[in-house]
């Protein structure tokens, strides 16, 4: 009876051993419903700057299209070196709409146990979690604290990416390298364009421990037309101001201040290193990032610090986030010796310019309190209270103040999601 | 009257109570290859990796095919806890990582003890875990070190 049987066995459960070499398919999906409740009237809470038109605070006391979503991906498997993979996910887009947009899209060769080669639409994981910042489920926090992690506001790249893994002992060792662009519609009808990106991060992995470097270096072009008439109007007196006498300076001044602070084609760097420790129940997570000075954005450093405690199902945990940023003081052009009502636009202008440039900083630094409740297998809630502080002359990561938003404003906000995996 | 219930609910909690301890008492998780296997001893962090999406392959060089518990399953939670210290929570946000940075699939599941051995047996490289009361000729359990 013994081979009947087994042949049975072999029958009904022939793919068990070969599915390595035999194409399959899977899907899987994610997704987050939450909203989040701000007490600023007089600006929106948003969980992108860039990517967000709106949110809570002023737009709605609550607002539940900061961080819910819906993402799909399929996964094919051709043989043993060949997948592929396709993401698409659905939230609130720069527009307000609810667009799906094709997150990643990449094939995937398996070179041998230690290199793999990506070509297409993959991850740009500027930081340790940036490969899975729209999964909530898989991430300890509601969002990952902003004060970092919207640094990079970009989530993805086309181009190739290549993975070098290597394992001696415990020790496990990732090296992996990205290059391409991107282009991404922004707020208020601006735009991002990155070129030449090159990504390099390389994490090293023992037991619990897990410790990442990342460097990104790309060419940016931003344009909001709140910028760009900005930029325009510096252009035009300094036009203007080239045509009266005594004012050549001055009219030099104007055009190297559009120059210096147009971002077009600017190079950009963001160093970073990460930290993660899970021994036993404790969860400690550490981030520290530089972005180098670029036009109108200033250099700026940003770090958090997430401790948390796993109690069977409940995760309570504490974050402190800074972010700072060395706003140039720029004079702006001399006005001495200009007609009057020359000079009266020359100092609004450059009123402007500087308030341009201490909001492209967003200082600001928050503590959150937490909680993740894994209440069924596949799903997660996740209360957070978040007190933030802004720096005296910045908005923060806040959009939309109004005529009574103050700088330098205490703000409080709490958010609840349910995060589910499926 | 009113007491009576409250030993009735008494006696029900710790009939519950007892059925879980013997439920979770019950259980030995061993780690087990197919009988004709090579394999004889692993780590625990060798045995984590392979079941972590870690590695592919044992650390004699070679394949090793991980086959899980269904989720839910007892022998599973109990099997991570084992090797990797993760709770079953844990073991769901390390895959849902996995799967969705497209760097890997979960292994494929089985439903119980029985329906393990029937697969293990179908190649050399497969690697699972069974209650060790199920444990019989087909499957070699595989030493801890």
């Amino acid at each position: 009876m013994a081979p009947i049987f087994m042949a049975g066995c072999l029958a009904s459960q022939p793919t068990f051993a070969l599915e390595l070499s035999r194409p399959s398919y899977s899907f899987n999906g994610f997704g987050t419903l939450g909203t989040v409740y701000s007490d600023e009237d007089q600006a929106d809470f948003v969980s992108s700057w860039l990517l967000q038109p709106n949110g809570a605070g002023h737009t709605s006391k609550w607002h539940a299209g900061i961080d819910t979503k819906l993402g799909g991906q399929i996964n094919a498997r051709f043989n043993e070196q060949f997948s592929a993979v396709l993401q698409v996910v659905v939230e609130r887009q720069e527009d307000n709409a609810w667009t799906p947009a094709i997150e990643w899209a990449n094939i995937q060769y398996q070179l041998n146990d230690n290199v793999s080669l990506r070509l297409g639409r993959t991850v740009l994981a500027a930081f340790m979690v940036s490969d899975t910042r729209l999964v909530g489920y898989a991430n300890p926090w509601i969002r990952g604290p902003q004060e970092l992690y919207q640094i990079v506001p970009i989530t993805n790249m086309d181009g190739i990416d290549a993975t070098y893994t290597l394992d001696f002992n415990d020790w496990r060792n990732s090296l992996q390298l990205t290059f391409g662009q991107t282009d991404q519609d922004l707020i208020n009808d601006g735009e991002l364009r990155a070129r030449n990106g090159f990504m390099f991060s390389n994490t090293l992995e023992y037991e619990y421990a897990s410790f990442r470097l990342a460097y990104l270096n790309a060419h940016i072009h931003l344009d909001t037309p709140d910028s760009t008439a900005l930029l325009n109007a510096y252009d035009a007196l300094g036009a203007a101001l080239a045509r009266i006498p005594g004012q050549e300076d001055a009219a030099a001044q104007a055009s190297t201040i559009s120059e210096r602070y147009a971002l077009s084609d600017a190079p950009i760097e963001v160093y970073s290193a990460g930290l993660r420790l899970e021994p036993d129940n404790w969860l400690f997570m550490a981030e520290w990032a530089r972005v180098t000075e670029t036009s109108a954005l200033s250099k700026a450093d940003a770090w958090y610090a997430t401790l948390g405690y796993r109690l069977t199902s409940m995760t309570p945990y504490l974050t402190l986030a800074e972010v700072n940023g060395d706003t140039p003081q720029e004079p702006g052009i001399t006005t001495s010796g200009m007609p009057t009502p020359v000079a009266t636009t020359a100092e609004a202008m450059n009123n402007g310019l500087n308030q341009y440039l201490f909001q492209a900083s967003h200082a600001q630094k928050s503590i959150t309190l937490g909680i993740r409740w894994n209440f069924i297998s596949n799903a997660a809630l996740k209360l957070q209270y978040q007190h933030i502080e802004l720096d005296e002359k910045s908005a923060g990561r806040l959009i939309n103040g109004q005529s009574g938003f103050q700088l330098g404003s205490r703000v409080n906000t709490f958010s609840a999601v349910i995060d589910f995996v499926f | 009257m009113n007491n009576k219930k409250r030993l009735n609910r008494l006696l029900k909690f710790a009939l519950i109570a007892t059925c879980c301890f013997v439920a979770s008492a019950r259980g030995e998780v061993v780690i087990v290859v197919p009988a004709d296997s090579p394999i004889s001893s692993l780590s625990k962090a060798q045995v984590a990796k392979i079941f972590l999406g870690k590695s592919r392959r044992f650390p004699d060089g070679s394949k090793a095919l991980p086959l899980n518990q269904s989720e839910g399953n007892l022998e599973r939670d109990a099997f991570y806890q084992l090797v990797s210290g993760k709770s079953p929570a844990q073991v769901k946000a390390h895959w849902s990582k996995l799967i969705f940075t497209g760097r890997g699939q979960p292994p494929r599941e089985a439903p119980s003890n029985n329906a393990v051995k029937q697969l293990l047996t179908s190649h050399r490289v497969n690697i699972s875990y069974i209650d060790r009361s199920t444990a019989d000729e087909s499957v070699k359990i595989v030493v801890l070190k």
